[in-house]
């Protein structure tokens, strides 16, 4: 190729890169002024990014089982511990890795709670290698994650759903009937290597940032199995990274499954959630050196979202679970 | 590895460029092979064994057919004409004999892996009706991506190489990457022999020309794909998937957009892979031409999916046409004077049944793709037989058939017996399909529209909007193009702002306005099920 040929190329991909960097600048700063313009997957970084600085000590990340199972707001007014809830529905290991290095950019945090569901996901290595560069390039390259923000701009219309630290509320009832699932057995479940892979990345990012790792498995007697359970121990066991199965203290918790469960026993619904959430506030106070924040003028901000929370929570459980309480799309995928 | 994907856009597409162009030049076939059987074993695993077996079997019944060729040559050498016409004709029997073997073991694998679960549903369907036990117990068979497609190929070559239009390839590689081209092996283009052989195992080196043009197909391709096919896909699925009853109206939109959908996705997509074959270097069959200017049904088969036509019409119309039954007939209608169009009619009806049938079951095993099949075949020999009455209609009413006006009418008449068609080829099952097509004229409700038919779609205005403007977009490009006055070359040609202009456009097009990530779904291949 002639020099000028070449030099022709360069000057092509220069502004192409050029165009690329700038589109990927707006595209930030607009997802971070109007969040209230982005889908919900996308509404969860954009949100993340907007909490205050070093303000979250505990991340609950995984799939939709994790911000199921954790109510942050509740977690504040009983134990003072600021939590956040980074999961996404249907949200498989890589998603994790790179929604914790979003929050790492701006926290850091002393605990990581990795709800287990999301270690099972597995749709084939060549979809998750897919999935992966999309994960890579929308966290490198922001355009590509909020690329289609524009429609929103253009029709007016806002998608946003209130939620709570990354907690919705969801009232709903569909009790789960089937009986005992946790049958016992000395199988266990495999897992994709790709996870495998992942799982050590995400250990090795929370390293790093000097945040400590816990793996947990909300109630869910659709998805949890023993299989399961033994997969997970045998994790820990090899990691040495602790391991708590809620599954297995069902009457510890009082899930009544009449009454906590959102859809016939895959998620858990608000009481579902607030059950959980009380016991596991006890525990990490117990087993992890979280600061109670209350009364921290720094946090006050907090405790003005409580006031909302309350108010919003007395407002659904009033309304009686209507028809439109609703079930997010990949929710019923998770 | 939809060639849509990342994993394939920006992962292995370059990497095998890369790779390419790195090796010496005598290895650089070889690189393409090899990447072709990765592709493959990433697609299927090991069922990459049966194109190589595919391969391997095509490479021995050519050797075989040439070595029948050489021989009857050196007996019938000398000899006097009767006793050579004799000689010829005996090791032309068993040349048939081979290359029939040969097919019917090519099409003998393709049917046992795709449709024998069919025939075994069918035939204990039968079995029920009877009041018997079902015949079989049905298992799923798994089936190696592409195999409808390199099938046909190997069938094409075989038959080329009996024909003598093609001398028999020594050469097993050069048979094996005619087979699994990477960018070919999962939608086609269906090539023959002589479209691909040589210039696949030529491998000259990449351009700076052929990689800018590659790239701007691959962007314009991806445009259709992202853009506009899989924002479709969503209503598309919403209003096929369901079990209710449908409103005519709700019907008749589905059925557009569906038909819009997949030209966008199987023309995007053979943009890619043309785009791709040509980043090598490689110039592969065309399988679109502006389909939706075509005046007939038999026009627009010739504009659609092209090479499948081209297939068809070398290896089965072809045939057909010059064998024995309708060469009586041809003579038997001369000698009755039976007059043109009834011997040109009854002689198409021959030929291009076996031709439809085949085309229905090529897409796979439904009674719906079948009836797709004779639905083109009634619709094709109906335009046969009515030309010399619209031909004196035409004269009387003083008409130009080709006036604009007209050329206008007969486009817009296609495009209904193509939407139809569609709705057909869409539909779950045939029992769905004449459900939803009565709904037209049973249900009519254009109000439905607004309403209850489409309330489980998530899409909003401007994913209407969006499809709307670009496939207008694409439709001029399609216009420019039937006119000869748009082609990639003469975009080379622009000046340097115009064409750059152009390229980020489409580049910019694509990332910002493509239906990927929040919000949409992944839509697999269409075509690659087929």
């Amino acid at each position: 190729m002639k020099p000028e040929g070449k030099r022709r190329y360069f000057l092509f991909f220069l502004i192409l890169a050029a165009g690329i960097v700038l589109l990927s600048a707006g595209a930030e700063l607009l997802a971070r002024t109007n969040p209230e313009r982005l889908r919900t997957r996308n509404l969860n970084y954009s949100l993340l990014k907007k909490e205050k600085e070093n303000s979250i000590d505990v991340l609950v990340a995984g799939d939709s089982e994790s911000y199921s199972s954790v109510s942050p707001m509740d977690l504040w007014e009983k134990f003072g511990i600021t939590a956040y809830d980074i999961g996404q529905s249907g949200q498989q290991i890589q998603g994790t890795y790179y929604m914790l290095k979003t929050a790492f950019q701006t926290q850091s945090p002393k605990l990581v709670l990795l709800e287990g569901n999301t270690i099972f996901r597995n749709p084939g290595e060549l979809k998750y290698f897919e999935n992966l560069l999309l994960e890579e390039l929308g966290y490198y390259v922001p355009v590509f994650r909020y690329h289609n923000m524009w429609e929103t701009f253009v029709t007016g219309e806002r998608d946003w759903r209130v939620t709570y630290k990354g907690f919705k509320i969801r009232t709903k009832i569909d009790p789960y009937m089937d009986g005992d699932y946790m049958v016992e057995t000395e199988k266990s479940k495999d897992i994709s290597p790709f996870v495998e892979k992942y799982l050590k990345k995400i250990i090795r990012l929370c390293e790093a940032h000097g945040a400590e790792l816990m793996l947990y498995s909300a109630p869910s007697p659709k998805n949890h199995t023993f299989k399961r359970h033994n997969k997970l121990m045998e994790i820990s066991e090899e990691t040495g990274i602790p391991y708590l199965d809620l599954n297995m203290r069902i009457d510890e918790l009082k899930i009544l499954w009449d009454e906590d469960s959102l859809d016939g026993g895959d998620h858990l619904n608000l009481s579902g959630a607030v059950k959980v959430t009380d016991w596991l506030g006890d525990y990490l106070t117990d087993q992890y050196d979280l600061p109670d924040h209350r009364g921290d003028d720094q946090y006050a901000d907090w405790d003005a979202l409580l006031v909302e929370y309350r108010k919003a929570v007395e407002e659904e459980t009033a309304e009686d679970a209507s028809d439109e309480d609703e079930t997010d799309e990949a929710d019923l995928e998770a | 590895m939809g060639y849509n994907t990342l994993v394939y856009l920006i992962l292995f597409l370059p990497a095998v460029l890369l790779v390419y162009q790195l090796v010496p030049q005598r290895i650089r076939k070889y690189i393409l092979i090899l990447a072709g059987y990765v592709y493959f074993y990433i697609c299927s695993k090991w069922l990459v064994l049966y194109v190589f077996g595919t391969a391997l079997f095509i490479h021995h019944i050519g050797m075989w057919e040439d070595v029948l060729k050489k021989k009857c040559a050196a007996e019938a050498k000398g000899l006097e004409r009767k006793e050579q016409s004799l000689i010829r004709s005996r090791y032309k029997r068993m040349e048939r004999i081979l290359l029939i073997f040969g097919i019917t073991v090519l099409l003998g694998v393709l049917g046992y892996l795709k449709y024998s679960n069919f025939f075994e549903e069918n035939l204990n369907l039968l079995a029920a009706a009877m009041g018997r036990d079902p015949f079989f117990v049905v298992t799923k068979t798994a089936v190696p991506i592409g195999i409808s497609f390199y099938t046909l190929q190997a069938v094409g070559y075989i038959t080329d190489v009996y024909w003598e239009k093609q001398s028999a390839e020594y050469n097993l590689g050069k048979l094996m990457l005619f087979l699994c081209f990477f960018p070919q092996v999962m939608e086609g283009p269906i090539s023959l022999y002589q479209q691909t052989g040589e210039q696949l195992w030529n491998c000259r080196g990449l351009t700076a020309e052929n990689l800018s043009q590659g790239a701007v197909r691959i962007f314009w391709g991806l445009f259709k794909k992202l853009v506009i096919a899989d924002r479709l896909n969503v209503l598309v699925k919403v209003v096929f998937d369901k079990e209710t009853d449908l409103h005519g109206s709700v019907v008749i939109v589905a059925a557009i957009a569906y038909t819009i959908q997949l030209y966008m996705e199987f023309s995007g997509i053979m943009d890619v892979v043309a785009g791709s074959g040509k980043m090598f270097g490689i110039i592969l069959p065309e399988n679109f031409r502006q389909p939706f200017f075509a005046r007939s049904a038999e026009e627009f088969w010739r504009r659609w999916h092209i090479s499948l036509g081209v297939w068809f019409k070398t290896y089965i119309f072809y045939p057909v046409s010059i064998s024995g039954p309708v060469k009586k007939w041809n003579r038997f209608a001369r000698e009755h004077k039976l007059g043109r169009h009834l011997t040109r009619s009854v002689l198409s009806a021959v030929c291009l049944l076996p031709v439809w049938l085949a085309n229905g079951l090529w897409h796979g095993p439904r009674w719906s793709y079948i009836f797709f099949g004779i639905y083109y075949f009634v619709i094709i020999m109906a335009e046969i037989l009515v030309t010399p009455l619209r031909d004196k209609l035409l004269e009387k009413l003083g008409i130009n058939e080709n006036s604009r006006g007209y050329t206008a009418f007969r486009i817009v008449k296609t495009w209904i017996i193509v939407v139809v068609g569609e709705l057909f080829f869409r539909a779950e099952t045939l029992t769905r399909g004449m459900q939803m097509f009565a709904s037209i004229f049973v249900s009519f409700d254009a109000w439905a529209l607004g309403g209850a038919g489409f309330e489980a779609v998530e899409l909003r205005v401007v994913d209407y909007i969006a499809v709307l403007v670009c496939t207008v977009v694409v439709w001029i490009v399609d216009y420019l193009k039937e006119k000869d006055r748009i082609s990639t070359e003469k975009l080379a040609s622009l000046k340097t702002p115009v064409r750059w202009a152009v390229y980020y456009l489409l580049i910019f097009g694509v990332i910002i306005l493509g239906a990927y990530g929040a919000g949409y779904q992944a839509v697999d291949l269409i075509y690659a099920k087929f």
